[in-house]
């Protein structure tokens, strides 16, 4: 969408002419009377500010510091005037920010648009998401093609996989088999196992041991993007540096284990990391010379606080996804600019970038759910929270223990975990229920809806004592530190038969818990002692969408 | 110029019409915005006469009621055979009616009723609820409760409203 703000005195001839010039078709428009003009820059979509030289002083003198902050953090905004010479201190020079309305310009507004377009993943519009932008499309589209790894660094939520997931759409690579992943705890694990996944198994290797292709296979025509790949075994490294290796324009062997054959694959590498570079060189985490490999495609996500101008536009994004994707009677409240201006000027140092402000967010729009939180206005709300502390952990633990995020009183317990497990335990009223869901939610992102509907499928009747169930036993795989691996061991503390029960017909039906794929699919295994169990077919984010 | 709330208050006890519209005239104080209150007493839907302004005895018997920010609304009429539920012809009415509104959401509505507890009211209540999430329950008729209601819920209609007029 495109905000249109216009000041006092602006002719309206004037504009109703250069607007009709403008013909976005796909785009939508929206124009706004002076009084409007303050909020800008707070709603986080393109604009035009539109008025004479005077009045465009007088509206840049009126914005506030942190105002001033994102807009001159913005790429996507512009000066509609009487002549193309106004400048003012807070406009960009390397730019052209400043339009005439009385020139056809109207091609510079339309194709900083069609770029933002392009990238509906990619939120932001600061300076830095636009030359993101166009790196992802050089790499993509570039002379040396999507064979050629790529290195994409940023702090832990700054948005690297949808970087990732924008370099393969905008690639060659775009249609099937698309993007596998393989990341974070599943690279932590047995190096043998991790080299597994990658290579496949091949048939007849040994008795009882079907045979299984490998994410270099599997992908070959497609891209893989490994995330925290600094986690992965020495020997998984050197794997990777042979196929990076190969010359472009040939296909790259490898070996698999026990195979005497050498499949090749194309497959296009997209490695991912928030850790420092030097400590891994130093402390040997990382080759020297696999980081040779990337020479000049390197893509650096800057950490949310340090990209003022993207902050509103990814506010309402997460916003408007969060109210898609939560349960209860459809509510369309709107995320109040000046709660956005609120939260940015708090100057929060956002260490797990957008996905803590999405965890922020997310209470909120947990609290809308709630009954009793109803008639509170989403401004309210927010301050309720923020009120709370620095971070979303302190958001959260507090906000539990205050009662806010349930029904249940306020508990004294020794820590966060044991406050949420004892609401979960409590009586299923459907706002204790809330607290814990909302941390599995979070923990599970696109897969919530997937664990519903299968609840549905399974008892109708009964979905909420399920949700409960799932809730309790992925807490404590929560606890352990991932969703993803979960030592049924430690699980197997859990004095629940019920919810044993639920999670047996889920794994038969492969969903939930599986055994990792080269192993026997006997699911009784899933709890005997010390057996590690890895993403299932359900949650794998191989079956990119 | 203050801003103006448009209330109504759905109520067949005239003590009870009056402590919700007292509750009402505080919170617009509070705001300091203005209140225009309309009654029905009677569950009865005509947005131009039934609305009566029975409360307000300045306004005329026939007022125009405007679509509504707030409704405070009972749940049950005293008939002839006892309490009976008639909220819910009333609500699906307001909706229906709401439908044609330009501009804005649809009103907060409040149950305000002392007969939770009853099988009907309690279904009803619970179907609403879950399909609307402007409805907003009372456990009981005092009216400081619904003061408090009112006051958060007077902030939205107000937060709204800036909202959409930026």
């Amino acid at each position: 969408m495109l905000h249109l703000f216009r000041l006092e005195g602006t002719g309206k001839t004037h504009l109703d002419t250069w607007v009709s010039r403008l013909a976005l078709p796909a785009v939508e428009f929206k124009e706004f009377g002076p009084p409007q003009a303050s909020s800008a820059v707070w709603r986080g979509q393109p604009f035009i500010i539109a008025g004479n030289g005077s009045d465009l002083d007088s509206w840049f003198g009126s914005l506030d510091k942190y105002s001033s902050e994102i807009l001159s953090n913005c790429a996507y905004f512009w000066v509609l005037t009487s002549s193309a010479k106004y400048h003012h201190s807070l406009l960009p020079v390397d730019r052209i920010a400043v339009l005439d309305w009385n020139a056809k310009e109207q091609h510079i507004v339309r194709a900083a648009l069609s770029m933002l377009a392009r990238f509906p993943r990619l939120a932001g519009l600061s300076n830095d998401m636009e030359h993101l932008r166009e790196e992802i499309l050089r790499l993509a589209r570039g002379v040396k093609g999507p064979s050629s790894p790529v290195l994409i660094l940023g702090e832990t939520g700054s948005g690297k996989e949808e970087v990732a997931q924008s370099l393969v759409k905008e690639s060659p690579r775009a249609a099937s088999p698309g993007l596998g992943c393989i990341g974070g705890a599943s690279l932590n694990l047995d190096p043998g196992l991790v080299l597994s996944q990658l290579v496949g198994i091949p048939p007849n290797v040994a008795t009882q041991v079907k045979g299984q292709p490998g994410l270099l296979e599997q992908y070959s025509e497609g891209a893989l993007f490994i995330d925290d790949f600094d986690t992965a075994p020495r020997l998984v490294q050197e794997q990777l540096l042979r196929i990076t290796a190969t010359p472009k324009g040939q296909k790259a062997e490898y070996r698999r284990v026990g195979g005497d054959k050498a499949p090749e694959t194309n497959v296009w590498l997209l490695f991912a990391t928030n850790a420092d570079i030097e400590t891994m060189l130093d402390t040997g985490h990382l080759r020297a010379d696999f980081l040779y490999r990337f020479e000049d495609r390197v893509l650096l996500v800057p950490p949310l606080r340090d990209r003022p101008g993207d902050f509103p536009a990814i506010a309402y994004h997460v916003w408007s996804r969060l109210l898609n994707d939560s349960e209860g009677p459809p509510d369309d409240r709107v995320l109040p600019w000046r709660s956005v201006r609120d939260i940015w000027s708090r100057k929060l140092e956002w260490k797990g970038n957008v996905r803590e402000l999405s965890g922020l967010l997310g209470l909120v729009v947990s609290m809308t759910r709630m009954p009793r939180h109803r008639e509170h206005s989403t401004g309210s709300l927010i301050e309720q929270v923020l009120a709370r502390g620095q971070s979303y952990t302190e958001w959260f633990t507090r906000a539990v223990k205050s009662g806010i995020l349930s029904g249940a009183p306020a508990a004294n317990l020794d820590g966060p975990i044991r406050e949420i497990l004892t609401l979960d335990s409590s009586p299923a009223s459907k706002e204790g229920l809330s607290a814990c869901e909302l941390a599995i939610k979070q923990a599970l992102g696109d897969h919530w809806p997937k664990l519903r509907r299968l609840a549905k499928q399974r008892a109708p009747g009964a979905v909420a004592r399920i949700r409960r169930h799932f809730c309790r036993y992925l807490f404590h795989a929560l606890r352990l530190g991932a969703v993803s691996i979960i030592d049924a061991e430690k699980l197997g503390n859990v004095k629940n038969a019920q919810a044993r029960k639920h999670l047996e017909w889920l794994a038969h039906g492969s969903v939930f818990l599986v055994r990792p794929k080269m192993g026997p699919s006997n699911t009784k295994l899933l709890y005997r002692p010390g057996r590690y169990f890895a993403r299932a077919k359900g949650f794998d984010r191989r079956t990119h969408e | 110029m203050p801003e103006s709330v448009t209330v109504w208050i759905v109520e067949d006890n005239e003590g009870d019409a009056h402590d919700a519209w007292n509750v009402i005239t505080r919170v617009s104080a509070v705001f300091e915005s203005e209140a225009t209150i309309y009654w029905s007493d009677n569950f009865a839907w005509d947005t131009t006469a039934a609305l009566r302004s029975a409360i307000n005895r300045s306004l005329p018997s026939n007022a125009h009621s405007d679509y509504p920010d707030l409704v405070v609304m009972d749940l049950c009429l005293n008939t002839a055979k006892g309490e009976e539920l008639y909220a819910d012809g009333f609500y699906k009415k307001l909706r229906d009616f709401e439908t044609h509104k330009s501009d804005g959401k649809p009103a907060f509505v409040v149950f305000w009723s002392i007969h939770q507890g009853r099988r009907d009211t309690d279904q009803f209540v619970g179907r609403s609820v879950d399909s609307d999430a402007r409805i907003i329950t009372l456990g009981s008729k005092r009216p400081e409760l619904l003061m408090q209601k009112l006051t958060n819920l007077w902030r939205r209609v107000l937060d709204e409203r800036e909202e959409r007029n930026g």
